[in-house]
Protein backbone atom coordinates (compact mmCIF):
# COMPACT_ATOMS: atom_id res chain seq x y z
CA UNK A 1 0.00 0.00 0.00
CA UNK A 2 1.64 3.30 -0.95
CA UNK A 3 -1.64 5.35 -0.92
CA UNK A 4 -1.07 6.19 -4.54
CA UNK A 5 2.15 7.83 -4.08
CA UNK A 6 4.81 8.32 -6.28
CA UNK A 7 8.08 9.65 -5.39
CA UNK A 8 10.88 10.26 -8.15
CA UNK A 9 13.72 9.23 -5.80
CA UNK A 10 17.44 10.14 -7.10
CA UNK A 11 17.35 13.53 -7.32
CA UNK A 12 19.83 15.38 -5.69
CA UNK A 13 18.63 17.59 -2.83
CA UNK A 14 19.89 20.06 -0.01
CA UNK A 15 17.48 19.33 2.28
CA UNK A 16 18.35 22.45 5.11
CA UNK A 17 14.79 22.72 6.98
CA UNK A 18 15.22 20.16 9.60
CA UNK A 19 13.35 22.62 12.13
CA UNK A 20 10.23 22.01 10.11
CA UNK A 21 10.71 18.08 9.97
CA UNK A 22 13.28 15.32 9.19
CA UNK A 23 13.96 11.86 8.56
CA UNK A 24 13.37 9.29 11.20
CA UNK A 25 17.07 9.17 13.07
CA UNK A 26 18.47 5.40 12.04
CA UNK A 27 18.64 4.13 15.43
CA UNK A 28 15.10 5.03 15.71
CA UNK A 29 14.07 3.03 12.43
CA UNK A 30 16.48 -0.09 14.20
CA UNK A 31 14.92 0.29 17.56
CA UNK A 32 11.53 0.12 16.04
CA UNK A 33 12.30 -2.98 13.91
CA UNK A 34 13.96 -4.91 16.68
CA UNK A 35 11.13 -4.23 19.73
CA UNK A 36 8.09 -4.48 17.28
CA UNK A 37 6.87 -7.69 18.58
CA UNK A 38 7.45 -6.59 22.35
CA UNK A 39 5.45 -3.44 22.21
CA UNK A 40 2.00 -3.19 20.70
CA UNK A 41 0.35 -4.55 23.81
CA UNK A 42 -1.33 -1.99 26.94
CA UNK A 43 2.21 -1.71 29.16
CA UNK A 44 -0.31 -1.26 32.25
CA UNK A 45 -2.09 -5.08 31.63
CA UNK A 46 -0.85 -7.39 33.64
CA UNK A 47 -0.08 -10.55 31.32
CA UNK A 48 2.97 -11.21 29.98
CA UNK A 49 1.94 -9.25 26.50
CA UNK A 50 1.28 -6.12 28.62
CA UNK A 51 4.78 -6.68 31.13
CA UNK A 52 6.58 -7.29 27.94
CA UNK A 53 5.09 -4.07 26.55
CA UNK A 54 6.10 -2.45 30.33
CA UNK A 55 9.75 -3.18 30.48
CA UNK A 56 10.51 -1.81 26.61
CA UNK A 57 8.50 1.52 27.72
CA UNK A 58 10.99 1.62 30.87
CA UNK A 59 13.87 1.21 29.06
CA UNK A 60 12.66 3.87 26.51
CA UNK A 61 12.10 6.05 30.19
CA UNK A 62 15.51 5.05 31.47
CA UNK A 63 17.30 5.78 28.12
CA UNK A 64 15.97 9.63 28.66
CA UNK A 65 16.09 10.10 32.06
CA UNK A 66 20.36 8.99 32.02
CA UNK A 67 20.59 11.88 29.04
CA UNK A 68 18.48 14.32 31.23
CA UNK A 69 20.40 12.77 34.75
CA UNK A 70 17.13 12.36 36.32
CA UNK A 71 15.72 9.59 37.78
CA UNK A 72 13.62 7.12 35.13
CA UNK A 73 10.39 7.64 36.95
CA UNK A 74 10.51 10.94 36.05
CA UNK A 75 10.03 10.61 32.81
CA UNK A 76 6.91 10.25 30.89
CA UNK A 77 5.74 10.30 27.02
CA UNK A 78 3.04 12.18 25.53
CA UNK A 79 2.06 12.65 21.76
CA UNK A 80 2.61 16.51 21.36
CA UNK A 81 4.21 19.28 23.13
CA UNK A 82 1.23 20.81 23.71
CA UNK A 83 -0.29 18.12 25.18
CA UNK A 84 3.10 17.82 27.51
CA UNK A 85 2.81 21.40 28.88
CA UNK A 86 -1.01 20.41 29.57
CA UNK A 87 0.41 17.57 31.18
CA UNK A 88 2.48 19.52 33.42
CA UNK A 89 -0.38 22.25 34.14
CA UNK A 90 -2.83 19.91 35.17
CA UNK A 91 -0.20 19.19 38.21
CA UNK A 92 -0.38 22.90 39.63
CA UNK A 93 -4.29 23.13 40.50
CA UNK A 94 -3.43 23.61 43.60
CA UNK A 95 -1.54 26.81 43.24
CA UNK A 96 -2.20 29.59 45.28
CA UNK A 97 -3.38 32.20 42.55
CA UNK A 98 -0.25 32.15 40.96
CA UNK A 99 1.52 34.35 38.57
CA UNK A 100 2.47 33.55 34.96
CA UNK A 101 5.80 34.25 32.65
CA UNK A 102 7.11 33.50 29.81
CA UNK A 103 9.76 34.87 27.08
CA UNK A 104 8.70 36.94 24.12
CA UNK A 105 10.33 34.43 21.62
CA UNK A 106 8.74 31.27 23.01
CA UNK A 107 7.00 28.94 20.76
CA UNK A 108 3.41 30.35 19.69
CA UNK A 109 2.16 26.57 20.51
CA UNK A 110 3.69 27.00 23.67
CA UNK A 111 2.33 30.82 24.24
CA UNK A 112 -1.04 29.75 23.24
CA UNK A 113 -1.50 26.34 25.39
CA UNK A 114 -0.55 28.44 28.14
CA UNK A 115 -3.03 30.97 27.61
CA UNK A 116 -5.90 28.49 26.38
CA UNK A 117 -4.69 26.57 30.22
CA UNK A 118 -4.14 29.57 32.82
CA UNK A 119 -7.35 30.68 33.02
CA UNK A 120 -8.87 26.74 33.47
CA UNK A 121 -6.96 26.11 36.32
CA UNK A 122 -7.46 29.66 38.04
CA UNK A 123 -10.86 30.81 36.93
CA UNK A 124 -11.41 32.78 39.86
CA UNK A 125 -8.39 35.12 39.71
CA UNK A 126 -9.21 38.43 39.08
CA UNK A 127 -6.23 39.97 38.89
CA UNK A 128 -4.73 37.49 36.15
CA UNK A 129 -5.59 37.64 32.52
CA UNK A 130 -5.94 34.92 30.61
CA UNK A 131 -5.90 36.45 27.64
CA UNK A 132 -2.35 38.67 28.10
CA UNK A 133 0.46 36.16 29.89
CA UNK A 134 3.10 38.52 31.08
CA UNK A 135 5.75 38.42 28.95
CA UNK A 136 9.74 38.73 29.56
CA UNK A 137 11.96 40.48 26.24
CA UNK A 138 15.38 39.40 25.38
CA UNK A 139 18.17 41.45 23.84
CA UNK A 140 19.14 41.64 20.08
CA UNK A 141 20.64 38.17 20.21
CA UNK A 142 17.92 36.02 21.89
CA UNK A 143 19.13 36.43 25.99
CA UNK A 144 17.24 36.73 28.50
CA UNK A 145 19.20 39.01 31.39
CA UNK A 146 18.89 37.53 34.57
CA UNK A 147 18.68 41.19 36.36
CA UNK A 148 15.56 41.61 34.07
CA UNK A 149 14.17 38.16 35.24
CA UNK A 150 14.41 39.17 39.08
CA UNK A 151 13.02 42.73 38.14
CA UNK A 152 10.34 40.96 36.49
CA UNK A 153 9.05 38.84 39.21
CA UNK A 154 9.51 41.47 41.45
CA UNK A 155 7.12 43.27 39.20
CA UNK A 156 4.74 40.53 39.08
CA UNK A 157 4.35 40.07 42.97
CA UNK A 158 6.39 37.02 43.25
CA UNK A 159 7.15 37.63 46.80
CA UNK A 160 3.74 37.30 47.85
CA UNK A 161 2.50 34.82 45.02
CA UNK A 162 3.67 31.93 43.38
CA UNK A 163 4.71 32.01 39.70
CA UNK A 164 5.08 29.66 37.18
CA UNK A 165 7.65 30.35 34.39
CA UNK A 166 8.32 28.86 31.09
CA UNK A 167 11.79 29.16 29.36
CA UNK A 168 12.93 27.35 26.22
CA UNK A 169 16.19 26.13 26.49
CA UNK A 170 16.83 27.45 22.91
CA UNK A 171 15.45 28.63 20.39
CA UNK A 172 14.69 27.01 16.84
CA UNK A 173 14.59 30.28 14.68
CA UNK A 174 17.84 32.16 15.64
CA UNK A 175 19.57 29.17 17.16
CA UNK A 176 20.13 31.00 20.70
CA UNK A 177 20.92 29.22 23.72
CA UNK A 178 19.44 30.22 26.88
CA UNK A 179 21.94 30.54 30.02
CA UNK A 180 19.05 28.45 31.78
CA UNK A 181 21.38 27.86 34.73
CA UNK A 182 21.47 31.37 35.90
CA UNK A 183 17.97 32.32 34.91
CA UNK A 184 16.64 28.91 37.75
CA UNK A 185 19.05 30.65 39.72
CA UNK A 186 17.16 33.88 39.82
CA UNK A 187 13.85 32.07 39.82
CA UNK A 188 14.60 30.37 43.50
CA UNK A 189 15.12 33.26 45.24
CA UNK A 190 11.21 33.30 44.68
CA UNK A 191 8.61 30.62 44.60
CA UNK A 192 8.16 29.74 40.89
CA UNK A 193 7.70 26.53 38.94
CA UNK A 194 9.85 26.54 36.41
CA UNK A 195 8.82 24.70 32.81
CA UNK A 196 11.42 24.49 30.66
CA UNK A 197 10.71 23.89 26.68
CA UNK A 198 13.82 21.74 25.78
CA UNK A 199 12.36 21.50 22.18
CA UNK A 200 16.01 21.60 19.92
CA UNK A 201 17.88 21.64 22.53
CA UNK A 202 17.78 18.35 24.20
CA UNK A 203 20.16 15.98 22.84
CA UNK A 204 21.77 19.00 21.28
CA UNK A 205 23.55 20.66 24.33
CA UNK A 206 24.01 20.54 27.34
CA UNK A 207 20.61 21.36 30.17
CA UNK A 208 21.86 22.17 33.46
CA UNK A 209 19.34 20.92 36.55
CA UNK A 210 17.02 22.64 38.78
CA UNK A 211 13.97 22.73 36.72
CA UNK A 212 10.84 21.59 37.94
CA UNK A 213 9.32 20.37 34.66
CA UNK A 214 10.90 19.70 31.38
CA UNK A 215 9.00 18.90 27.98
CA UNK A 216 10.40 18.64 24.44
CA UNK A 217 9.84 17.36 20.72
CA UNK A 218 11.18 14.26 19.48
CA UNK A 219 10.68 15.29 16.18
CA UNK A 220 13.68 17.96 16.85
CA UNK A 221 16.03 15.66 17.68
CA UNK A 222 15.31 13.44 14.61
CA UNK A 223 12.64 11.10 16.48
CA UNK A 224 9.13 10.36 15.80
CA UNK A 225 7.09 14.14 15.48
CA UNK A 226 4.11 12.74 17.22
CA UNK A 227 5.84 12.32 20.40
CA UNK A 228 7.14 14.59 23.43
CA UNK A 229 9.05 13.96 26.48
CA UNK A 230 8.14 15.06 29.85
CA UNK A 231 10.15 14.97 33.47
CA UNK A 232 8.74 16.53 36.36
CA UNK A 233 11.39 16.72 39.36
CA UNK A 234 10.55 14.89 42.09
CA UNK A 235 11.71 17.95 44.34
CA UNK A 236 9.04 20.23 42.49
CA UNK A 237 5.31 20.85 43.59
CA UNK A 238 3.52 18.97 40.69
CA UNK A 239 0.97 17.22 41.93
CA UNK A 240 -1.38 14.81 39.81
CA UNK A 241 -4.83 13.67 40.46
CA UNK A 242 -4.77 10.99 43.53
CA UNK A 243 -1.26 10.08 45.25
CA UNK A 244 0.50 10.21 41.89
CA UNK A 245 3.80 11.90 41.61
CA UNK A 246 4.01 12.09 37.96
CA UNK A 247 2.34 12.64 35.06
CA UNK A 248 0.48 8.87 33.25
CA UNK A 249 2.60 8.00 29.75
CA UNK A 250 0.07 8.46 26.89
CA UNK A 251 1.62 7.28 24.10
CA UNK A 252 2.22 4.22 21.56
CA UNK A 253 5.06 2.00 23.29
CA UNK A 254 6.88 2.08 19.77
CA UNK A 255 6.89 5.44 19.06
CA UNK A 256 8.24 6.19 22.48
CA UNK A 257 10.85 3.17 21.50
CA UNK A 258 11.54 5.58 18.60
CA UNK A 259 11.65 8.85 19.92
CA UNK A 260 14.05 7.14 22.92
CA UNK A 261 16.55 5.76 20.29
CA UNK A 262 16.64 8.71 18.33
CA UNK A 263 17.96 10.84 21.40
CA UNK A 264 20.20 8.31 22.74
CA UNK A 265 21.96 8.27 19.07
CA UNK A 266 22.03 12.23 18.88
CA UNK A 267 22.81 12.71 22.21
CA UNK A 268 25.97 10.09 22.18
CA UNK A 269 27.19 11.34 19.03
CA UNK A 270 29.33 14.26 19.83
CA UNK A 271 31.15 14.02 16.21
CA UNK A 272 28.23 14.60 14.69
CA UNK A 273 27.11 17.31 16.36
CA UNK A 274 30.37 19.52 15.80
CA UNK A 275 30.16 18.43 12.53
CA UNK A 276 27.12 19.76 12.20
CA UNK A 277 28.00 22.99 14.00
CA UNK A 278 31.38 23.28 11.73
CA UNK A 279 28.60 23.29 9.17
CA UNK A 280 26.11 26.41 10.22
CA UNK A 281 29.68 28.02 11.66
CA UNK A 282 30.83 28.00 8.30
CA UNK A 283 27.65 29.85 6.60
CA UNK A 284 28.56 32.65 9.62
CA UNK A 285 32.04 32.78 8.44
CA UNK A 286 31.61 33.32 4.81
CA UNK A 287 28.72 34.64 4.36
CA UNK A 288 29.23 38.30 5.21
CA UNK A 289 31.87 38.43 2.35
CA UNK A 290 29.67 36.80 -0.09
CA UNK A 291 26.93 39.43 -0.07
CA UNK A 292 26.15 42.55 1.01
CA UNK A 293 23.61 43.63 3.54
CA UNK A 294 23.34 40.73 5.17
CA UNK A 295 22.88 40.21 8.94
CA UNK A 296 23.07 37.25 11.06
CA UNK A 297 21.14 36.99 14.01
CA UNK A 298 21.16 35.01 17.34
CA UNK A 299 23.89 34.52 20.24
CA UNK A 300 27.60 33.79 18.30
CA UNK A 301 29.02 31.57 21.17
CA UNK A 302 26.02 30.14 23.09
CA UNK A 303 24.52 28.56 20.29
CA UNK A 304 22.14 25.64 18.84
CA UNK A 305 24.88 23.99 16.45
CA UNK A 306 22.22 22.80 13.79
CA UNK A 307 20.65 26.47 13.46
CA UNK A 308 21.72 29.35 11.58
CA UNK A 309 19.54 31.84 10.70
CA UNK A 310 20.00 35.41 8.72
CA UNK A 311 17.94 38.43 6.78
CA UNK A 312 18.93 40.18 3.34
CA UNK A 313 18.00 43.81 3.16
CA UNK A 314 15.40 44.43 -0.05
CA UNK A 315 14.93 40.72 -0.64
CA UNK A 316 12.00 39.11 -1.07
CA UNK A 317 11.96 35.98 0.98
CA UNK A 318 9.02 33.67 -0.36
CA UNK A 319 10.62 34.12 -4.20
CA UNK A 320 13.94 33.49 -2.79
CA UNK A 321 12.88 30.30 -1.03
CA UNK A 322 11.41 29.50 -4.47
CA UNK A 323 14.25 30.13 -6.20
CA UNK A 324 16.63 27.95 -4.13
CA UNK A 325 13.86 25.22 -4.18
CA UNK A 326 14.17 25.41 -7.91
CA UNK A 327 18.11 24.98 -7.51
CA UNK A 328 17.56 22.01 -5.00
CA UNK A 329 18.23 23.97 -1.73
CA UNK A 330 15.69 23.78 0.50
CA UNK A 331 15.24 26.36 3.46
CA UNK A 332 12.94 27.80 6.28
CA UNK A 333 12.04 31.43 6.57
CA UNK A 334 10.59 33.42 9.31
CA UNK A 335 9.31 36.33 6.90
CA UNK A 336 6.07 37.72 6.46
CA UNK A 337 5.53 36.30 3.04
CA UNK A 338 6.87 32.94 3.54
CA UNK A 339 4.23 32.89 6.46
CA UNK A 340 0.70 31.10 6.10
CA UNK A 341 -0.68 33.88 8.41
CA UNK A 342 1.24 36.89 6.16
CA UNK A 343 2.60 38.69 9.56
CA UNK A 344 6.47 38.19 10.08
CA UNK A 345 7.74 35.72 13.24
CA UNK A 346 7.24 36.60 16.47
CA UNK A 347 10.99 36.13 17.11
CA UNK A 348 12.58 38.16 14.25
CA UNK A 349 10.24 40.73 15.57
CA UNK A 350 11.04 40.68 19.28
CA UNK A 351 14.66 40.71 18.22
CA UNK A 352 14.34 43.92 16.23
CA UNK A 353 15.31 41.64 13.27
CA UNK A 354 15.08 42.36 9.63
CA UNK A 355 12.02 40.75 9.01
CA UNK A 356 11.97 40.40 5.43
CA UNK A 357 14.16 37.99 2.94
CA UNK A 358 14.50 35.87 6.35
CA UNK A 359 16.89 32.49 5.76
CA UNK A 360 16.74 30.31 8.71
CA UNK A 361 19.18 26.76 7.68
CA UNK A 362 18.61 24.68 9.97
CA UNK A 363 20.64 21.35 9.23
CA UNK A 364 19.29 17.70 9.62
CA UNK A 365 21.08 15.15 10.98
CA UNK A 366 23.66 13.25 8.61
CA UNK A 367 23.36 16.26 6.58
CA UNK A 368 25.78 16.14 3.38
CA UNK A 369 28.87 18.91 3.39
CA UNK A 370 27.45 19.47 -0.07
CA UNK A 371 24.45 20.54 1.10
CA UNK A 372 26.47 23.53 2.74
CA UNK A 373 28.84 24.14 -0.74
CA UNK A 374 25.53 24.10 -2.82
CA UNK A 375 23.78 26.66 0.20
CA UNK A 376 27.36 28.80 -0.38
CA UNK A 377 27.46 28.09 -4.23
CA UNK A 378 23.84 29.66 -5.33
CA UNK A 379 22.73 31.99 -2.61
CA UNK A 380 24.48 35.01 -3.92
CA UNK A 381 22.92 34.96 -7.51
CA UNK A 382 19.65 34.20 -6.32
CA UNK A 383 19.93 37.13 -4.20
CA UNK A 384 21.76 39.36 -6.06
CA UNK A 385 19.20 38.59 -9.15
CA UNK A 386 16.26 39.04 -6.90
CA UNK A 387 17.98 42.68 -5.49
CA UNK A 388 18.59 43.31 -9.19
CA UNK A 389 14.86 42.85 -10.29
CA UNK A 390 13.92 44.99 -7.81
CA UNK A 391 16.19 47.79 -8.79
CA UNK A 392 18.17 48.23 -5.66
CA UNK B 1 5.47 53.11 -5.01
CA UNK B 2 3.27 56.13 -5.80
CA UNK B 3 4.44 60.40 -5.05
CA UNK B 4 7.57 61.77 -6.58
CA UNK B 5 9.86 58.73 -7.15
CA UNK B 6 7.37 57.64 -9.78
CA UNK B 7 7.00 61.06 -11.86
CA UNK B 8 8.40 61.53 -14.90
CA UNK B 9 12.02 61.83 -15.05
CA UNK B 10 13.02 65.10 -13.73
CA UNK B 11 16.05 66.65 -12.29
CA UNK B 12 14.98 68.20 -9.40
CA UNK B 13 12.99 65.67 -6.48
CA UNK B 14 11.07 69.15 -5.34
CA UNK B 15 9.39 69.24 -8.96
CA UNK B 16 8.90 65.73 -9.06
CA UNK B 17 6.89 65.82 -5.88
CA UNK B 18 5.15 69.07 -7.77
CA UNK B 19 4.33 66.62 -10.48
CA UNK B 20 2.51 64.22 -8.09
CA UNK B 21 -0.95 64.06 -7.13
CA UNK B 22 -0.07 64.62 -3.44
CA UNK B 23 -3.46 65.61 -2.24
CA UNK B 24 -3.28 62.23 -1.72
CA UNK B 25 -1.26 62.67 0.83
CA UNK B 26 -2.96 62.54 4.74
CA UNK B 27 -2.98 66.25 6.48
CA UNK B 28 -0.55 67.37 9.71
CA UNK B 29 2.34 64.62 8.25
CA UNK B 30 5.33 65.68 10.11
CA UNK B 31 8.18 67.99 8.14
CA UNK B 32 10.02 65.95 5.94
CA UNK B 33 11.83 66.79 2.27
CA UNK B 34 9.89 64.05 0.70
CA UNK B 35 7.37 61.50 1.51
CA UNK B 36 7.34 57.66 0.51
CA UNK B 37 3.87 56.80 -0.29
CA UNK B 38 3.86 52.54 0.16
CA UNK B 39 0.33 52.26 1.53
CA UNK B 40 -1.17 49.18 0.44
CA UNK B 41 2.22 47.50 -0.12
CA UNK B 42 3.39 44.69 1.21
CA UNK B 43 7.01 43.82 2.86
CA UNK B 44 9.57 44.04 1.06
CA UNK B 45 8.04 46.95 -0.58
CA UNK B 46 8.10 49.47 1.56
CA UNK B 47 11.48 49.12 2.83
CA UNK B 48 12.69 48.97 -0.66
CA UNK B 49 10.99 52.19 -2.17
CA UNK B 50 12.29 54.24 0.82
CA UNK B 51 15.95 52.60 0.00
CA UNK B 52 15.51 54.13 -3.50
CA UNK B 53 14.31 57.31 -2.06
CA UNK B 54 17.32 57.90 0.41
CA UNK B 55 20.13 57.17 -2.74
CA UNK B 56 18.51 59.89 -3.42
CA UNK B 57 19.20 62.53 -0.50
CA UNK B 58 21.99 63.94 0.86
CA UNK B 59 22.81 62.63 4.36
CA UNK B 60 20.77 64.17 7.29
CA UNK B 61 17.58 64.52 5.42
CA UNK B 62 14.45 63.56 7.10
CA UNK B 63 12.82 61.57 4.72
CA UNK B 64 9.14 59.71 5.35
CA UNK B 65 7.38 56.77 4.37
CA UNK B 66 3.79 55.96 4.89
CA UNK B 67 2.72 52.54 4.88
CA UNK B 68 0.29 49.86 6.22
CA UNK B 69 2.50 47.15 6.15
CA UNK B 70 2.42 45.64 9.93
CA UNK B 71 6.30 44.75 9.28
CA UNK B 72 7.50 47.63 8.56
CA UNK B 73 7.02 48.48 12.53
CA UNK B 74 10.59 46.51 12.90
CA UNK B 75 11.42 46.66 9.24
CA UNK B 76 12.24 50.74 9.50
CA UNK B 77 14.26 50.59 12.96
CA UNK B 78 15.95 47.62 11.75
CA UNK B 79 16.48 49.53 7.84
CA UNK B 80 17.68 52.74 9.67
CA UNK B 81 20.23 50.59 11.89
CA UNK B 82 21.79 49.12 8.61
CA UNK B 83 22.07 51.95 6.70
CA UNK B 84 22.99 54.33 9.81
CA UNK B 85 20.41 56.57 9.45
CA UNK B 86 17.89 57.73 12.80
CA UNK B 87 14.17 56.87 12.94
CA UNK B 88 12.48 59.94 14.31
CA UNK B 89 9.46 59.13 14.86
CA UNK B 90 6.49 57.21 14.10
CA UNK B 91 2.86 58.29 14.10
CA UNK B 92 -0.19 55.83 13.63
CA UNK B 93 -3.25 57.61 11.63
CA UNK B 94 -5.87 55.84 10.27
CA UNK B 95 -6.50 52.49 8.66
CA UNK B 96 -3.10 50.89 9.91
CA UNK B 97 -1.31 53.06 8.16
CA UNK B 98 1.70 54.35 10.11
CA UNK B 99 4.14 57.59 9.13
CA UNK B 100 7.73 56.84 9.81
CA UNK B 101 10.24 59.87 9.40
CA UNK B 102 13.91 59.36 9.41
CA UNK B 103 16.96 61.19 9.10
CA UNK B 104 19.54 59.88 6.55
CA UNK B 105 22.77 58.63 8.12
Amino acid sequence: MTLGVQYRAGMSRAFLDAASGQPLHPAAIEAENTLRDRTWADPNARHHEGVAARVVLDAARATVASILQTPAQTITFSPSSPTALRTILDGLGHLDRPRWLCSTIERVVVRETLQCWAPHLHPMDPDVDPTDIPVISTDRTGRIDPNSLRDQLAALGASEHPVVVVLQAANAEIGTVQDLAALISVCRGYDCFVIVDASNALGYVELPAGWDALFADAGTWAGPPAAAVVAVAESSGWRGSGASRAPADSIDVNVAVQAAAALDAVHRNENERNRISELTQRLRDELPSLIEDLEIFGDEHNRLPQVLSFSLLYVDAERLATELDRMGIAVGSGSACAAAAGLPSHVLSAIGALTHGNVRVSVPWNCPTESIDALLEQLPSAVESIRRDAGV
Amino acid sequence: MRCWNNCPAQSNPFDEMQGCDVTELPADLPEAAAWVDERGSLCPAPIIALGKAAEQWPSGTVIGLLTDDAAAAVDVPAWCRMRSATLLDSIELADSVVAYTVELG
